[in-house]
């Protein structure tokens, strides 16, 4: 559907899909011709339920694998194919994704769960992280910016209420200091007050470079927060546009409400 | 009939429904609403799989909310889920008879009635349910549903994911389910244009709050719109 070679402007990455498919049984879930994300620095992923959004996510993270096809990470000066590599290379190379349901350290108190980010994100041993006094001092300054801008409500505890869970998943992935972030359904739960901060948050990010790739399903979110929006129905992106663009286009209301409603 | 009101409910500390007020008589009602809108947790909270935060549901003048699914389904209210509804390793025929277990009326005669209304399935009545295909697992759902004697019926996006022809055929079904068996109907369904072709009356829902409730060929593309955001 993108036309381009994938190298954004401005030196962003761009994740490049070429002839993905997926089918659960006999369904086809995601069928992907040609696709450039990232090449803005903001970028909604919608569509109705059913159209694929959070199996595309998946199988960019290949956390699911895909039947056929490939997934590139270019970064303006090297190519690599995703595709081919774990989950935990491709979060090492820059490309990282929070979860729709939050994967939760329930063992793990706020502190010991972030410094664990900051572990994968250095290449630290873990145990290194938690035994050695200096190294928390030389990250817990960070740790610490996010704690105070979110409030936990026992911040030296444990995260209690699955917003604090939700939260907590976002700051790991911001730690990890992504060149990508696939968010899906980030503000799902969470307060209206506490939604703002946290697209305030990522507004601060992607202004130092990070790049945006949100599926979610308040799409007042989407329209306010995208640069540009891709628009999913039965595996495939049917149309691309910004957000005005996208909010009016016969499709979109025919895919969503029917054809009796355009 | 039916009475929700002043429902919250939700996962964890999310709250997903707020504060829904709402009746159904004998019709077929749709809940309408985008992924998100809360439309599988109201159903589930009706069928008792999820508990109130606050409010109360009534069925027939009986407090329905805090009691167990089983119960609630002896009852009369009869869930078909949008997926996992059917025994995988059950016969199409066992899993009509599993839904016929807390029914008053002989089984036999009521499995011949769920044939007539899905005569697909007569065929398949040995085969394993997890052979099925998409619309034949959606028929032997709703047919579990409807063994169980139910007074109102829950659909939970029944078509999703079927082709378009089933839709079509599945949607007649459900107004002939209403019509000769007088069985209540909520449904939930994202392809609005359907549900109000088959729906008396409809509810928006918009990230758990009711944007309105009309009868379906009163609702405006305007409402629509505004209650999906788009």
């Amino acid at each position: 559907m993108s036309e381009g070679n994938g190298s954004a402007p401005g030196g962003r990455a761009t994740i490049r899909i070429s002839g993905l498919t997926k089918s659960f049984g006999d369904q086809t879930v995601v069928d992907i011709d040609e696709l450039v994300l990232g090449a803005k620095p903001v970028e909604g992923l919608i569509g109705p339920n059913g159209a694929g959004k959070t199996t595309l996510m998946r199988l960019i993270m290949r956390s699911t694998r895909a039947d056929t096809g490939t997934v590139v990470l270019d970064d303006g000066s090297s190519e690599v194919a995703l595709s081919k590599l774990a989950p935990h290379r491709i979060a090492s190379l820059g490309v990282v994704k929070t979860n729709q349901v939050t994967q939760d350290f329930a063992g793990l108190t706020i502190w010991d769960s972030l410094l664990l980010a900051v572990a994968q994100r250095h290449d630290e041993r873990p145990h290194r992280i938690y035994r050695e006094r200096h190294v928390v001092e030389a990250y817990g300054e960070e740790i610490q910016g996010y704690l105070d801008t979110f409030e936990f409500s026992e911040p030296g505890g444990f995260a209690h209420s699955a917003g604090e869970k939700k939260l907590l998943d976002l700051i790991r992935c911001l730690l990890l200091e992504p060149k990508i972030l696939l968010l899906d359904e980030p503000t799902a739960g969470l307060s209206e007050e506490v939604t703002t901060q946290v697209i305030e948050m990522l507004r601060t990010k992607v202004a130092e470079g990070m790049s945006v790739i949100i599926v979610e399903h308040d799409l007042d979110v989407i329209w306010g927060f995208s640069d540009v929006v891709h628009f999913m129905a039965e595996g495939d992106v049917i149309l691309e546009g910004d957000p005005d663009y996208i909010r009016a286009h016969s499709t979109v209301v025919e895919k969503y409400l029917g054809s009796g409603h355009v | 009939m039916f009475e929700a009101s002043g429902v919250w409910t939700g996962y964890d500390d999310i709250d997903v429904i707020k504060g829904l007020d709402f009746t159904v008589g004998e019709e077929v009602f749709a809940i309408l609403g985008a992924n998100g809108a809360g439309k599988t947790t109201l159903l589930s909270a009706i069928a008792g799989l999820l508990p109130l935060t606050s409010g109360h549901i009534r069925f027939n003048g009986e407090t329905i909310s805090g009691i167990p699914p089983w119960r609630i389904a002896a009852l009369g209210i009869g869930f078909v889920p949008q997926e996992r509804g059917v025994f995988p390793d059950l016969t199409v025929l066992d899993n009509l008879r599993v839904g016929g277990l807390v029914a008053k009326q002989a089984r036999g005669e009521r499995i011949d009635e769920i044939m007539e209304l899905f005569p697909a399935l007569a065929g398949l009545r040995n085969q394993r349910a997890g052979t099925l295909s998409g619309g034949e697992t959606k028929m032997v759902a709703a047919g579990r549903a409807l063994m169980q004697d139910a007074r109102l019926l829950l659909m939970d996006e029944p078509t999703a994911g079927l082709s378009p022809l089933y839709v079509e055929n599945f949607f007649d079904r459900i107004r002939q389910i209403h019509e000769t068996k007088q069985v209540a109907i909520i449904i939930t369904e994202q392809n609005a244009t359907k549900a109000l072709e088959v729906a008396d009356r409809a509810m928006v829902l918009s990230l758990g709050e009711a944007m309105t409730i009309v009868d379906a060929h009163d609702l405006t593309t305007d409402q629509l719109r505004k209650g999906y955001k788009i």
